[in-house]
């Protein structure tokens, strides 16, 4: 990827940007699935961050465009959910069917994954960091900077995220429940 | 930079006891399987681009009204204050300004209609025009003199769509007769309600790639519009126009080879 600065003519920030979404599009779409649980929401969730971050994309240097868009990424979903708590609490007091289709329709009739069921019952900064961390491979400083926070909240977080993803009922029976040794 | 390469493959966690293992390791090795099983479709690229420059094109005119917002305020409180506020003499600049604008002669745009029909009864056309050296001040009192204007003329039932912003609304200014910003917006315009009522017109400026597209509607009709070039440039557009009531179900854009590129399900 090249930076805007050094571009040559005929090319501009616009196919820089296209270049790096054609690369990244396939990471960062398995980075939100985990993070949302459904396929639709993450193709949606990566297309929305994408196209927040066009604007900016003459100020974002090369070598922090990867962390730049995964922070950005990161943040949306957060924003996401911390939006969907609202409609959740309304639920009660809308008619049935608006309150069915809310309620998740696009997951309707899926197979889902028992992991994705316990990642949704962790609270959104765990899960994130359980995404970052153990998918994403990021390193703790990193993924403190993605999320606002201190490498000792990464690691707390971290730990927390793994002891209630172990005791999770959905996870009973499965390799991680029976796991036992040091945090990596 | 070459961005980071995703992580290998790994296999699925094997069943069946894990005791001894690292549960960081086996954690990682589990949501590997997990994220893999989701296979993505190929990356939207025109269509993020597209919604990034709407995006980008609305920050620039909230912070253009901002700003002229701003300099009106700097400029007519001390005016008012300077002229004791009985005799107000800014207000008058502004007709001689407007004038000025349309005194100014303008060299012919080059023009394409790229649809026409009929909606609900009433005929409608979109037209490219291209001014090559539109006025000073056409598109804002910031905006450069003499320089290339895009612009898309939507007429229905003999109304132009937007006609209460003046007659420089829906342009924009253009690098030349090829500009890439110009090209990917894909939007819905009507006579009311920004275009979400009523007879509608769904209007896309493709790139080079896009030979037509299908609009399927709700009711199961499709419409097929192939993308018209402006002559002597590298802008395209394709319209097709919604009727009252009707709803869109998907977009579909193909090149020459009837290959389909893009699927969109988010114009309902």
């Amino acid at each position: 990827m090249q930076h805007p600065d050094t571009l040559t003519a005929g090319e501009g920030p616009a196919a820089d940007f296209s270049g790096f979404v054609a690369a990244r599009w396939h990471a960062l779409a398995r980075t939100a699935y985990l993070l949302t649980g459904d396929f639709h929401e993450a193709e949606d969730l990566v297309q929305t961050t994408l196209a927040r971050v066009y604007p900016h994309w003459h100020r974002v240097r090369p070598e922090t465009a990867e962390h730049y868009v995964r922070r950005a990424l990161v943040n949306t979903c957060r924003s996401r959910h911390r939006k969907r708590r609202v409609v959740h609490l309304l639920l009660p007091f809308l008619p049935e069917a608006l309150g069915a289709e809310q309620g998740g329709g696009s997951r309707a009739g899926e197979d889902r994954d028992v992991l994705l069921d316990a990642l949704a019952d962790l609270p959104d900064r765990q899960r994130a960091v359980v995404v970052l961390r153990y998918w994403d491979d990021l390193p703790l400083d990193e993924v403190a900077q993605a999320l606002g926070c201190s490498v000792g909240t990464v690691k707390s977080q971290a730990s927390r995220a793994l002891a209630k993803l172990r005791g999770h009922p959905a996870l009973a029976g499965h390799p991680l429940a029976a796991a036992h040794g040091g945090h990596g | 930079m070459t961005p980071p390469a995703p992580p290998p493959p790994e296999p699925t966690p094997p069943p069946g006891p894990a005791g001894g293992a690292d549960p960081a390791e086996v954690l990682r090795r589990a949501l590997s399987g997990t994220a893999r099983g989701y296979a993505p479709p190929p990356a939207p690229v025109g269509r993020i681009v597209a919604a990034g420059r709407a995006r980008r094109r609305r920050r620039r005119a909230a912070v253009a009204a901002a700003v002229a917002a701003a300099v009106a305020v700097a400029v007519a409180v001390p005016l008012a204050r300077w002229g004791g506020g009985s005799r107000a003499q800014a207000p008058a600049s502004i007709p001689r300004t407007a004038t000025r604008t349309t005194e100014v002669t303008v060299r012919p745009p080059y023009t394409a209609v790229t649809g026409h029909g009929t909606v609900d009864g009433r005929p409608w056309t979109v037209t490219l025009e291209l001014y090559p050296d539109a006025p000073a001040g056409a598109l804002g009192p910031r905006a450069q003199p003499r320089v290339p204007v895009l612009c898309r003329r939507m007429v229905i039932g003999g109304v132009r769509v937007d006609h209460q912003g003046g007659p420089w609304t829906d342009c924009e200014q253009v690098n030349g007769v090829h500009d890439p910003d110009a090209t990917g917006d894909e939007g819905l315009w009507g006579l009311q309600d920004k275009g979400l009522t009523g007879s509608r017109l769904l209007v896309s400026m493709p790139g080079p790639e896009v030979s037509y597209a299908v609009v399927t509607f709700d009711d199961g009709t499709q419409h097929t519009a192939r993308a018209v070039t402006l002559p002597h440039t590298g802008y395209r557009s394709w319209a097709v126009a919604i009727p009252d009531a009707e709803t869109i179900a998907s977009v579909d854009a193909y090149d020459a080879r009837h290959h389909r590129l893009s699927h969109e399900t988010d114009w309902s």
